[in-house]
């Protein structure tokens, strides 16, 4: 990346030029004043003294004004500015969010399908808790780590785009925006975790006692049950048939076919999906 | 083949006397017509005469002191005037028959200081250069501050008892108004006052003594946690010291004035052009009042003019459109061809005189004369005299006719003037004369000689005017109320004296009046020879039924001479004595001429001498005078 020149350069060149005119006017003026009062026999008289002072007010009024019509220009073009670097960013946090998580999915569904697998071997459902609550320690995990590489970039960023105070204000809130995206798929996550186990454990019509639902409320945890108002209808509807194992088949845009108590579903780890396969 | 006996000089004509004196050159060399010594007489149609008395304007004495500053107020609702006199610190006025005390004006300046006045806008404004300068706008105004003076104090803000409203923080300032509606500077500001929907009520609001002529004030105050203070009232009276504030910011007014200023105080005054101009004795500058307001004198209304050394300004005058200001090293000149000041141009006079005499300059036949100085010494009266509208340093010069100072005739009279006293020349023009009063005489310590610069036109010969000193008057400021002319006296008797009474005494006592002509040769050419003066003829007034002296001496003599008596009656009869069937009715005559045979003299020069013998109401007046000689050898 070339050298960037500062865009405040510009503007400070401005109102030195307009303070050096300015200087010049009012020596001028200075002078053409004392010479007339000079002329006059009036030097030093409190009139002389009275136009010289008004001439230089009226000059640092005429300098206050174009001040602050360069600053006016200077702000206009620095919020243009501000406007396009968030559009990047923005965007450059999408795509790497994006690239993040569908990584992070296909993972998890693979570690998903492992873990029907280990219930299709014996283990209890107490076993599928633990081990989703070892998954939410990795999604924890994932998530620092994350939170971590996104830090190192915004800092590697501010460091290549040379931001000013203001933009990394900027861009740490557009981190804090990131970060809420980033939440907000977990809890999809969550929830998709969730209504698969539900799939694997509950026939069509089968309801859960209170332990049963307690035990999936701890496992999805408060932000997610108030994420997705709409779950205890889920619960208490109970799920689809038990999953079979199947191993994924990874199609070309990234999606990836699984098969699910028989059927078989195109997943799609972007906009976390399961299309069933006619 | 020329006549030797019988010459009558001069042929034609008449030798007049209205020269004035001419004490500087030898009494064989001057003019026909001046004297070489003279004393108390006028010059007037062409004559020679005793100048009028002077009388005491009230038998008892205002004070014991002399009379620091006499000035006549003129009121501009008629030709009433006033006449204001200043002794031992005190202002007095004159009411036709006493005098009487201004109470508010007992001890504003200091006895012995001299005092400076100037009328405008109906007031006279007051100040002697060291005290706080007053104003005086006759018997129904009170004496009051020239200026408005600033608040000393500002109002107390609290919770009003009701109302509601403000809230926020509040800052308070008061200002005094004068009677003609001119507002002095704002106070300053109050402590904080927090106000929470409530009116605020303002306690302690200053009120102004009654000297300082305030009839309003007005209060001002911030808008919430603001601090352009905006007119919140104004207060009709100068007794009410609390006031309810439930003015709402949106409705307050006008921005708090600034640069109200008080005149400075000043050692000299003068109008010119809508403005009061003063000279501040306390950093020699000129300083001027706003136009049309003689009360405000602004940061920045001032002249430097003058080296703020040994030329700094003492006094002013008016020179056509333009200020004159005397300094000690040399006069200047402001010349205004508007009445914006950035305007004015300060011009250098080209004179090489300065002046120490406030009080000492007037004008006569469009110049200026003053009381000059040349390098500390007291020189004379000089002029300044131009010939266009708009002067130049090059066209405004000090005036010669025959001399760069009028009164260079004069001058031993001049050079034995008390130079420490300078600063108490004052003048003053009177019916075509200019009168200044000097102190002369080493030993002297006040003006004891008014000497008269008469620069009448209707003199016979046209000659330049002429000069003369009138003496046992000791005056120390002039006036003039309703066509008379007074002066206070210098001494400390506290007295006021109307001066050319139709009575022929000082309060009584004689007047010295007398002249002696030149040291006539005779015809030019003449001048060594010897003669035989035989005859003289005097053109007199029949001026009273007394005698006056004539004198006569020859070949500069300084004896008194030989004297004799001219009886000035004018004859006639007099109503109710003439007999009807008796007597024939005289109507007298108004004028006289006599010859006189002057004996035995003989001498190559003569001269002679005329007085009212020194007597009280005894006057004299001459025309002129013609001598026969017969012409002798050379010896």
């Amino acid at each position: 990346m070339g050298l960037r020149i500062d865009p405040n350069a510009r503007f400070e060149r401005e109102k030195q030029r307009a303070r050096q005119e300015e200087t010049g006017r009012q020596q001028l003026a200075r002078e053409a004043i004392a010479r007339k009062f000079a002329a006059q026999g009036l030097q030093g008289s409190g009139a002389d003294i009275r136009i010289t002072q008004q001439a230089q007010e009226e000059g640092a009024k005429r300098l206050s004004e174009r001040f602050g019509e360069i600053e006016s220009r200077q702000e206009a073009e620095a919020l243009q500015r501000q406007q396009i670097e968030e559009t990047r960013k923005f965007a450059r946090e999408e795509r790497l969010g994006s690239q993040q998580f569908a990584a992070e999915q296909a993972r998890l569904g693979r570690e998903q399908q492992a873990t029907q697998f280990a219930e299709q071997m014996g283990f209890s459902r107490e076993q599928f808790a633990e081990q989703m609550g070892f998954s939410r320690e990795q999604f924890k995990e994932a998530k620092a780590q994350f939170q971590k590489q996104f830090d190192l970039q915004a800092k590697d960023f501010d460091l290549r785009e040379g931001l000013t105070e203001q933009q990394a204000k900027l861009a740490e809130q557009a981190a804090t925006l990131a970060q809420e995206q980033f939440d907000f798929q977990k809890q999809t996550e969550n929830f998709n975790a969730v209504q698969s186990v539900l799939n694997q454990f509950l026939k069509p019509g089968q309801t859960l006692n209170k332990s049963q639902v307690d035990a999936l409320l701890g496992m999805m945890g408060p932000e997610t049950l108030a994420a997705f108002p709409d779950l205890n209808e889920l619960i208490t509807s109970g799920g689809e048939q038990t999953p079979t194992q199947a191993p994924p088949q990874q199609i070309s845009d990234g999606r990836e076919i699984v098969t699910i108590g028989g059927e078989q579903y195109i997943y799609d780890p972007v906009r976390i999906t399961y299309t069933r396969v006619r | 083949m020329e006549k030797r006996f019988h010459r009558r000089y001069p042929q034609n004509d008449r030798i007049y006397l209205d020269g004035g004196l001419n004490s500087k050159y030898p009494k064989a060399l001057i003019q026909d017509n001046e004297s070489p010594d003279c004393a108390n007489v006028v010059f007037d149609d062409g004559a020679v005469g005793t100048r009028g008395g002077t009388e005491k304007l009230t038998s008892i004495a205002v004070a014991t002191f002399a009379c620091d500053g006499l000035y006549t107020r003129t009121d501009n609702d008629g030709p009433a005037q006033t006449m204001c006199a200043w002794f031992g610190g005190k202002m007095y006025t004159w009411d036709a028959s006493t005098f009487t005390t201004v109470p508010s004006a007992i001890s504003v300046f200091t006895a012995g200081t001299r005092v400076f006045s100037a009328e405008y806008e109906n007031y006279l404004f007051f100040g002697n250069g060291n005290s706080t300068p007053y104003k005086y706008g006759g018997d129904s105004d009170t004496f009051t501050r020239h200026g408005v003076p600033q608040p000393s104090s500002s109002p107390t803000a609290g919770t009003a008892p009701t109302g509601t409203g403000l809230t926020g923080d509040y800052l308070y300032k008061v200002s005094f108004v004068n009677s003609n509606l001119v507002e002095g500077n704002v106070s300053g500001q109050s402590a904080t006052f927090t106000a929470a929907n409530e009116n605020i009520r303002l306690t302690s609001i200053p009120v102004a003594p009654q000297s300082h002529g305030v009839s309003s004030r007005r209060l001002y105050r911030t808008e919430a946690s603001g601090t352009v203070f905006k007119r919140v009232a104004t207060i009709n009276d100068n007794t009410t010291t609390t006031y309810d504030d439930g003015v709402v910011d949106a409705n307050l007014g006008i921005d708090a004035p600034s640069d109200q200023g008080e005149p400075p105080n000043y050692s000299a005054i003068i109008y010119h052009q809508g403005r009061l101009f003063v000279i501040d004795p306390t950093d020699n500058l000129v300083k001027y009042s706003e136009i049309g307001n003689p009360y405000v004198f602004k940061a920045t209304s001032f002249l430097r003019i003058g080296d703020n050394s040994a030329d700094t300004p003492v006094g002013f005058n008016i020179y056509d459109n333009s200020l004159v200001v005397l300094c000690r090293a040399n006069p200047w000149i402001v010349y205004m061809p508007s009445t914006t000041d950035s305007d004015w141009a300060v011009l250098r006079v080209r004179a090489n005189f300065g002046s120490r005499s406030p009080l000492g300059s007037f004008k006569f036949d469009s110049q200026v004369m003053f009381p000059a100085i040349q390098n500390d010494k007291f020189v004379g009266f000089a002029a300044l005299q131009g010939q266009t509208i708009t002067p130049s340093a090059s066209i405004l010069t000090s005036t010669a006719l025959g001399s760069e100072l009028q009164s260079e005739r004069i001058e031993p009279d001049i050079f034995d003037v008390l130079e420490s006293n300078l600063d108490d020349i004052v003048s003053i023009v009177y019916q075509n004369k200019a009168y200044i009063t000097v102190t002369k005489g080493a030993g002297s310590t006040e003006n004891n000689r008014i000497y008269i610069f008469d620069y009448s036109i209707g003199r016979i010969n046209g000659s330049q005017p002429s000069w003369v000193p009138w003496t046992g008057l000791n005056s120390n400021a002039f006036t003039i109320l309703n066509g008379n002319l007074y002066f206070g006296d210098s001494t400390a008797t506290g007295f006021v004296r109307q001066m050319n009474t139709v009575a022929y005494n000082d309060d009584g006592a004689a007047i010295d009046s007398y002249i002696w002509t030149k040291e006539f040769s005779g015809y030019k050419g003449e001048e060594n020879f010897n003669k035989d003066f035989r005859w003289a003829y005097f053109f007199y007034k029949l001026v009273g039924n007394f005698d006056m002296n004539y004198s006569v001496r020859v070949d500069s003599s300084a004896g008194s001479g030989l004297t004799a008596q001219i009886n000035l009656d004018a004859g006639g009869s007099n109503w109710g004595e003439l007999i009807w069937g008796r007597d024939n009715w005289d109507p007298g005559r108004e004028d006289g001429e006599i010859k006189k045979a002057l004996g035995t003299f003989r001498g190559k020069r003569i001269q002679f001498k005329f007085s009212n013998q020194n007597i009280a109401n005894q006057h004299f007046k001459i025309y002129g005078l013609n001598f026969f000689y017969n012409k002798k050898g050379l010896r």
